[in-house]
């Protein structure tokens, strides 16, 4: 009989123990797990970080592709990024080209320029803007630097570049 | 009674000494993947694309006769050279900081209340056994976060290079 008793108290103990490694273990893997919750979803954030600037670097490439389509570079130099303003200038009259780049709204900024109008025949080049396409919903247009350039008479006349944003937005950019 | 109480203290202890250990090595880990991700400066392709666009832009400064201007960078690397005066008389150097200066603020809301609070431009010149600063200009606060880009410039036996950093709070 005493040692069913003691046998008994002991197995008890016995299933203590394991009761009480097993909470240990449960509370251990819920921290785990909950530090494991926090790191994915920091690191989630950080995807979806990297992805939205992707994005934003792929459009900035896109727009800054068109300034080196051949209506709008600079042949005379050696430069990929500089327009041709005068050529863009140009490209604003003729109707032909307003579904050629198939965008939503195409416009050229002097950054420089203290102006604030729009380019026509009467003030070119002394104005701040050549907007080339402008659709009735233009979206978000995004913008990049470039150089642009164009024949000044002063001085004897020679090509003088200045700093530019081309801003453009379509379904080719924003895709 | 007092034996049992004893025990499940130093179980308790136990129990809280791992926790306490993991949370420590967590954090480390956790610290270390944060730090990793987020370096000082972040590079900018918008940055980058203007440094591109305004080493091409025409300034002011002509050496040989009007109206043979240099571009940004032939600017850079003649007040790399020191030998020679612009024909209006003034140091290429101090065109440069003027012609950056403007065109910086005109690009982009450099102060305190915009977002971005400050900027730095530096070109160093390097050849493989020398390192020399060329122009270091700079605005406003940059000790927060920062985005910026680097661009190269030839100039035999060496590069310039040219970097651009703007400050956000």
């Amino acid at each position: 009989m005493k040692h069913f008793h003691v046998s008994y108290f002991n197995n008890k103990k016995a299933q203590l123990k394991i009761q009480q490694m097993a909470f240990v273990l449960v509370a251990l893997i819920i921290f785990l797990a909950i530090v494991a919750l926090f790191y994915f979803s920091i690191s989630l954030s950080n995807i979806r970080k990297t992805a939205s600037s992707l994005q934003d670097e792929e459009a900035l490439e896109a727009v800054r592709k068109l300034a080196s389509t051949p209506e709008f570079v600079l042949t005379t130099h050696t430069c990929s990024n500089c327009i041709d303003l005068d050529k863009a200038f140009s490209l604003k009259e003729r109707r032909s080209y307003d579904e050629f780049w198939n965008l939503d709204f195409l416009q050229i900024e002097n950054v420089y320029s203290e102006e604030k109008n729009e380019c026509d025949k009467a003030n070119y080049p002394n104005c701040k803007t050549i907007t080339l396409i402008k659709n009735e919903e233009i979206g978000s247009p995004k913008s990049a630097f470039v150089t642009i350039c164009y024949w000044t008479r002063e001085k004897g006349g020679y090509t003088k570049c200045e700093l530019g944003r081309i801003y453009a937005s379509g379904k080719n950019i924003d895709k | 009674m007092k034996i049992k109480f004893k025990k499940a203290q130093e179980e308790m202890v136990g129990f809280v000494f791992i926790v306490v250990i993991i949370a420590i090595v967590g954090a480390i880990i956790l610290g270390f993947s944060i730090r990793g991700n987020n370096t000082l400066v972040q590079e900018s392709k918008d940055i980058h694309q203007f440094l591109e666009s305004a080493m091409e832009l025409t300034t002011s400064c002509s050496i040989s006769y009007e109206p043979n201007y240099l571009k940004l960078n032939e600017l850079i690397k003649e007040c790399n050279n020191g030998l020679s005066l612009c024909i209006s008389g003034e140091d290429p150097c101090i065109v440069l900081n003027k012609t950056f200066n403007n065109v910086i603020t005109k690009s982009f809301l450099v102060n305190e209340q915009a977002n971005i609070k400050g900027y730095e431009f530096k070109s160093i010149y390097s050849t493989n056994t020398i390192s020399k600063e060329i122009i270091i200009i700079y605005q406003g606060d940059c000790s927060y976060s920062a985005r910026g880009a680097e661009i190269l410039i030839p100039a035999y036996p060496g590069t310039i290079s040219a970097t651009l950093k703007l400050c956000y709070g």
